[in-house]
């Protein structure tokens, strides 16, 4: 097995409607069997890159392309399928578009199958790359049954199957546990030794990029760096850091992420015993233990009480088992856990968007069971996932102030207030979103696209702002962004319930955790 | 109502879809023919017996199946017997009579929709869909493009239910209140029945770049995973079904 | 190859065009399965003859199909697809006349739009296709139910119900929602937008 030679020369791309060029004079020569690692900060262009690479933009996406893109001497966008689908395998970064058969084992037997391959080796290649990414005991179950990580582990799979010379891998580490991304690490270098070229995306300079032989750093659509990760990390940590790709110096970070309004009285409430919180495993201690001392006026009172939750889908296997959880006003919570193990699951229960047992979730001391998701919406800001399952308006404008009116046509809705109006012009800088309102929320990268589905619930004040997986695949600038809008919640007095696979960046500024 | 394909190995399921499509529309066609309400009702219990012993339909699935088929068939049966014009009068109620021809007729009618509907929930209940599939492009050359488009419609069905949850979701989240009155429901169905299909339509490149990422539509063929083998006494007994309807035919 | 010629070739059909078939064809069945409660309440009501009036709604699918796609062979695919997909998820008429209905569907809209030589999109036209659609089916139905023995006014009065309901809630509603839909810019790669 010979690995894909890359070369691209004066590479621009310009999407339909649009006016800026989204990448810039690219122009790179990837040699077979490397290993490579493109990073850059969301909306650099990375995912729209990949696309080129295996010709789905312009060929199926529309857009112009400037320059040249050769595979092994062929162009993709005008190839025909069979030696572009020999010749590189594509994960695209939101899991949910790729995955187009609905059966777990029918998505990973798809490309083979469109190739001719004999159903013996089908059968082989399936049970093969399910077992790399673990799925193999979920091999017969819908995909909408499935978390978002494992989900995304199917995506990985199905492009696995395929084999082809050259993979390109769309940030599939996004949503992925700390021992699932280890494994894809693991995976990379055996694809490697087989001799396949391998380029990875992703938002910061992580496991994946140290261990590339090349790492290609994007900004604003044009290479700004590349070579030896270590050499870069040399030299540049600097720049990188500047970029966004490295985590700042912990002393600049509160600064940055303000942007360029100074957050007042930055430290938060808690900072006393911000080191105080150590994670609890679920069914154990309550998560108030941290709370003893420092917390405020209203210690004895928590804002939610989860208490020996237990839930299982209809028809389906046990998702939560006795789970115990307090949530006081201002805490700012971390709920971690391995792909699967119920933190979406909780968060929706906790909304309304499933059922919960009664007596087993209250808020502000009364069970929670009989109230309507849009009056628990009038406390609780959720924050889907997947930030496309939120959009509901046309443009980034009118999806952030879309709570406001609750989707009345402009005609009749009453003019915003000065503060409403202000609240939101200072979520947008925050967000660094302010340049692109008149865009389509399905437009945006996927950073963006998360950014905006945070900062449109943060419109309304609420007593709790629950987030899934907020920072997922996000480069540390952004992630910084996030955090600074959480901060300012919490001083408005908000909790915070934040669903994570990245608690190490974020503990620091954390109350407590739970961990299922 | 959304009749599934339920796994089994009942004598219908180990049929292939093909011989099995040709025998439910010879059923038809024998159905179509009767013109006799009694001829029917044998028909109708004949047909019940097959779904039962050979499909291995539970009673409770065939009495859904016919409570269902009864909310349509009946406004038909009201209908024709009041309508349908007949010599030999059997009831008289003011100036509405109802005359033995009329009954028979609206008879044969309703019992001949149970039959075609009946006979076709056994058939999907006993049929895997994507077999279906494959069979139409192995044996009836549909360019497997286009059959496939018919798993993918499949795949959408529970997919787009989904989608119509995420969108319920998103907007009760967002404090939205479920409507009042029936002015505000049908605008409020209006919108969700538009949001379904704008999501549905982005979706469509998506998928269809994903796919054809994925190889799809390569080669004019491809190989399936899973290989059916054809009991050869599907066909034959096909075969014999068909002649003995054409006989049917020329007889009556 | 010379994309006129191309575009006049029977069949000759994207990947994207045959998803988005296939996708008009699912909404129609979860549709389908939706209106159902509505045609219950309908047939309390008014019997047969209220029900014909949702008749063109099952139809509008496989026309705005064609009204986006615009090649030769599209109503043949979709309807295809769409009497399938009715076929395996369980119609109340039975699985024979979920085909027999798309094939005088299909007959009768490539017919048309044959002779209009795929470059007339008018409301007009699409109001004619819609209309037209329903007689041929009608005429099988009235065969394979036994609607014959009605009396003829009965008949007249279902078949007219139900050209009208092909009229307007098929041929009308299609070019509604197919200009609706350009609007949104998701349709760019079909020829609905190119060609306006
Ligand atoms: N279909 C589209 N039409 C117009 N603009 C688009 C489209 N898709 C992406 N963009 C814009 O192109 C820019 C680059 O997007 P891209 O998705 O390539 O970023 P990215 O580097 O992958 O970011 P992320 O890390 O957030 O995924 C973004 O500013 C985005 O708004
Ligand atoms: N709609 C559903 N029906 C049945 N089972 C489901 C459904 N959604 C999720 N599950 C199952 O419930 C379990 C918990 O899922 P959940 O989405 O809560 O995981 P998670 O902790 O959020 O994981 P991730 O980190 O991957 O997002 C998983 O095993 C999943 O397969
Ligand atoms: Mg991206
Ligand atoms: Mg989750």
């Amino acid at each position: 097995m010979s690995g894909t030679t890359i070369t691209c020369r004066k590479l621009g791309f310009l999407y339909d409607g649009e006016e800026q060029p989204v990448i810039q004079n690219i122009n790179l020569e990837i040699a077979r069997n490397q290993r490579v690692a493109i990073i850059g900060a969301s909306g650099s262009g990375k995912s729209t890159l990949c696309q080129l690479l295996c010709g789905l933009l312009p060929r199926s996406g529309g857009g112009t392309r400037e320059g040249e893109v050769l595979l092994d001497g062929i162009d993709p966008a005008a190839a025909p399928i069979a030696s572009i689908a020999e010749a590189v395998g594509v994960l695209f970064q939101d899991p949910d578009a790729q995955l187009v058969q609905g059966i777990v084992e029918d998505e990973a037997a798809f490309g083979p199958e469109n190739m001719r391959v004999s159903p013996a080796e089908i059968e082989e290649r399936v049970a093969q790359s399910l077992a790399a990414v673990g799925l193999l005991d979920r091999r017969l179950d819908p995909v909408r049954r499935l978390s978002g990580g494992q989900r995304q582990r199917t995506a990985i799979a199905a492009v696995l199957a395929l084999r082809p010379r050259l993979y390109v891998f769309d940030d599939a580490c996004a949503s992925l546990d700390a021992a699932a991304q280890a494994n894809f690490l693991q995976l990379c270098f055996t694809l490697q030794t087989e001799g396949r070229t391998l380029i990875t995306a992703s938002g910061r300079f992580d496991d994946a990029a140290r261990a590339a032989q090349r790492v290609i750093v994007l900004d604003g659509g044009t290479v700004v760096l590349d070579g030896p990760p270590e050499e870069l990390l040399r030299c540049c940590g600097e720049q990188l850091a500047q970029l966004g790709l490295l985590p700042r110096p912990p002393g600049e970070a509160a600064g940055a992420a303000a942007g360029d309004k100074p957050v007042p009285a930055a430290t938060p409430p808690h900072s006393a015993e911000r080191h105080a919180g150590k994670p609890i495993a679920a069914g154990s201690v309550p998560a108030a233990a941290p709370h003893a001392e420092g917390a405020r006026e209203s210690a004895a009172s928590p804002l939610l009480e989860v208490d020996s939750l237990t839930f299982a889908y209809p028809g389906g296997r046990e998702a939560l088992h006795g789970i115990h959880a307090k949530i006081y006003p201002g805490d700012w919570v971390l709920l971690t856990g391995e792909n699967g193990s119920g933190k979406t699951t909780l968060s929706r229960l906790i909304m309304g968007l499933l059922p919960a047992p009664a007596g087993s979730i209250r808020w502000q001391g009364e069970d929670i069971k009989g109230m309507a998701v849009y009056r628990r919406a009038e406390q609780i800001g959720y924050v889907f996932q997947q930030p496309e399952y939120m959009f509901t308006a046309p443009n980034v404008w009118e999806e952030l102030i879309y709570s406001l009116h609750g989707g009345v046509p402009v005609k009749k809705r009453r003019e915003l207030s000065a503060a409403e109006q202000e609240r939101a012009g200072f979520l947008l800088e925050k967000a660094g979103l302010t340049d692109r309102l008149h865009m389509s929320p399905y437009l945006l990268s996927q950073g963006e696209k998360r950014l905006l589905s945070v900062i449109s619930q943060l419109m309304l004040p609420r007593a709790l702002y629950i987030l899934d997986e907020p920072t997922s695949g996000m480069d540390y600038a952004a992630i910084d962004r996030v955090i600074g809008l959480c901060q300012h919640m919490l001083e408005e007095g908000s909790a915070i319930l934040m669903i994570t696979h990245d608690p190490e960046l974020i503990k620091e500024h954390a109350t407590s955790f739970i961990h299922l | 109502m959304l009749i599934q394909y339920e796994k089994g190995s009942s004598l219908l399921h180990r049929y292939d879809p093909l011989s099995k499509l040709v025998i439910l529309f010879c059923t038809a066609v024998i159905a179509m023919l009767l013109d006799q309400a009694w001829q029917q009702a044998v028909f109708l219990l004949l047909c019940i017996g097959q779904a039962r012993y050979a499909g291995h339909m539970s009673g409770r699935q065939l009495l859904g199946g016919i409570r269902l088929i009864a909310i349509v068939a009946v406004p038909y049966f009201i209908l024709t017997s009041l309508t349908v014009q007949g010599e030999t009068v059997w009831l008289q109620w003011g100036s509405v009579s109802v005359t033995i021809e009329a009954l028979n007729a609206a008879g044969a009618m309703t019992l001949r929709m149970f039959t075609l509907f009946l006979t076709s929930m056994a058939y999907i209940i006993t049929t895997d869909p994507r077999e279906l599939v494959a069979e139409l492009t192995r044996r009836l050359r549909v360019p497997y493009r286009f059959a496939f488009g018919i798993s993918a419609a499949l795949t959408f069905i529970p997919l787009l239910e989904e989608e119509g949850n995420h969108i319920l979701d998103a907007q009760q989240v967002r404090g939205h209140r479920p409507p009042k009155g029936l002015g505000s429901r049908i605008s409020y169905g209006l919108k969700f029945v538009s949001a379904v299909l704008l999501n549905a339509l982005r979706r469509v490149q998506q998928t269809a770049g994903a796919m054809e990422s994925k190889g799809f539509g390569a080669y004019p063929d491809r190989t399936y995973r899973t290989e059916v083998n054809i009991p050869s006494w599907a066909a034959v007994s096909a075969v014999i079904y068909v002649l003995a309807t054409v006989w049917l035919w020329w007889i009556v | 190859m010379n994309s006129s010629s191309f575009q006049k070739k029977w069949f000759a059909f994207t990947t994207q065009e045959i998803i988005l078939m296939a996708m008009l064809a699912a909404v129609n069945a979860v549709l389908t399965i939706y209106i159902g409660p509505v045609n219950k309440l309908l047939n309390s009501l008014g019997g047969p003859i209220a029900t014909s009036t949702t008749t063109g709604i099952y139809m509008i699918y496989g026309l705005l199909a064609y009204y986006i796609i615009r090649k030769p062979g599209t109503a043949v695919v979709t309807f295809a697809i769409g009497g399938t997909i009715q076929a395996l998820t369980g119609t109340v008429y039975g699985i024979p006349s979920c085909f027999v209905a798309a094939a005088c569907y299909m007959i009768v809209a490539e017919t048309i739009f044959a002779i209009f030589r795929y470059q007339k999109w008018s409301a007009g036209v699409l109001m004619l296709v819609g209309g037209a659609m329903v007689p041929l089916w009608f005429l099988f139905a009235a065969n394979m139910f036994g609607y014959t023995s009605w009396p003829l006014e009965v008949l007249g009065i279902a078949l007219v119900v139900r050209i009208l309901s092909g009229v307007l809630l098929c041929g009308l509603v299609t070019k509604v929602l197919g200009e609706a839909l350009v609007k949104t810019g998701l349709l760019r790669r079909f020829a609905a937008s190119t060609k306006g």
